[in-house]
């Protein structure tokens, strides 16, 4: 009885922090901080995407685990470039092909939600070969916050992307590339490949 | 004059074209590059109708005068045969690397040079790659030019002050400058000008970059 009132509870927490991502970024990263200091859900609620607080709280990983999460971040982090460059030109270009936009915002909004899970502690220069600063896990809250801008406005743009506005994309394209840009600045090192 | 103020505008962008660049200023980064690439136009121009010592013609001599250069047996004003090769070499160079930096784009694809839709994705990444190791290139240009400055000075001679008020200390006997016409200078400004218009427009049939 109990447990079931557990889940439960567990579940409407999880629709909540989902249904943040599209009002302000800031409030629902705030908003998740007090949830996931209760005791049972954490790992669940990181392992289903749910948010980025809850990630970097996860107790750390090591070895063949810390590399797989490190290498899926990076293939990640490759494939959200590679699709935002190609959104780029296309909004750049005279004549911008929608259905590439589309699918490259799909992409990015993929990868963005993905995320979440690829920054446990552990997984940072000490681990092997990254980018990511140690300051990630140093500054999680506000680490979290820009995680979450960027969730935000990857689904604001695959949303724009639906409906073809290319105006709307340009606008779009900025605020993404300056959630890219937000976290780039501060928590990546320059990497050689 | 003309001469140098471009040399000392285009010294002091390459220092904060390296400065910004590494301080996440990408759009200052490339503006700078787009204000170098007019100077690198006017100062080509220049050097066809410019002032004595600016031309091109008079100061690029062959293997044979650098020769008897460096045996002591040269007299004039402006560069040296040596130091025209180091000129040009720092031309070239300038000129290439403002060429990459048109093409290039940055890791994440947030800015691109205003060239960078004539050329694919790949070969953007890769003009940014070869981009960062020419600067090492122009690096070592510097260096030379300024150990020949120190050497000279070491010499007795002190090339600085005339590079920064025109004024040098010449040999009797040596055949005077002879200045340039402003409005040549107004007009290779001009186009300068027009020709970065051009390309920050995105070239041939005018695209539309956006600078980020």
């Amino acid at each position: 009885m109990r447990s079931k009132f557990l889940a439960a509870t567990a579940a409407c927490m999880l629709v909540a922090g989902c249904g943040g991502y599209k009002s302000g970024q800031a409030n629902s990263s705030q908003g998740n901080i007090s949830k996931d200091s209760r005791p049972p859900a954490t790992a669940n609620d990181a392992a289903n995407g749910g948010n980025a607080m809850v990630m970097l709280a996860v107790p750390s990983v090591s070895g063949t685990q810390a590399a797989a999460i490190m290498k899926e971040r990076h293939d990640g982090m490759e494939e959200m470039g590679k699709a935002f460059k190609t959104l780029h030109r296309d909004l750049d270009s005279d004549d911008p092909n929608v259905g590439e936009i589309r699918s490259a915002a799909a992409t990015i909004n993929k990868n963005a939600k993905a995320a979440s899970n690829w920054f446990p502690a552990g997984t940072g220069p000490e681990a092997g070969k990254t980018g990511a600063k140690p300051e990630i896990w140093q500054n999680p809250q506000d680490f979290a916050a820009k995680l979450a801008g960027l969730q935000h406005y990857a689904q604001q743009f695959y949303l724009s992307a639906l409906t073809g506005d290319v105006d709307a994309l340009k606008a779009n394209e900025d605020t993404l590339g300056g959630a890219c840009k937000a976290c780039h600045d501060k928590y990546r090192a320059e990497m050689k490949h | 004059m003309p001469v140098r103020l471009v040399h000392w505008l285009i010294a002091g962008l390459i220092a904060f074209s390296w400065w910004s660049v590494h301080h996440h200023h990408t759009a200052w980064h490339i503006w700078s590059g787009c204000a170098i690439l007019t100077l690198l136009i006017f100062r080509l121009l220049w050097g066809f109708v410019g002032s004595s010592t600016a031309r091109w013609s008079s100061f690029v001599r062959g293997p044979a005068s650098v020769i008897a250069h460096l045996r002591g047996r040269w007299n004039g004003i402006g560069h040296t045969p040596l130091g025209a090769l180091s000129v040009v070499a720092i031309f070239i160079a300038l000129a290439v690397q403002v060429g990459l930096g048109l093409i290039a784009e940055d890791e994440d694809g947030i800015y691109t040079g205003p060239l960078s839709g004539l050329v694919s994705i790949d070969t953007s990444d890769k003009a940014r790659d070869i981009h960062e190791l020419w600067f090492n290139v122009i690096l070592g240009l510097i260096v030379l030019h300024i150990a020949a400055i120190l050497y000279y000075r070491l010499r007795g001679r002190k090339l600085t002050k005339p590079m920064i008020t025109g004024r040098a200390v010449i040999e009797p006997g040596t055949p005077p400058m002879r200045r340039g016409k402003w409005w040549a200078a107004l007009i290779c400004l001009a186009i300068g000008i027009g020709i970065t218009r051009w390309v920050i427009a995105g070239a041939p049939p005018f695209s539309h970059w956006r600078p980020s």
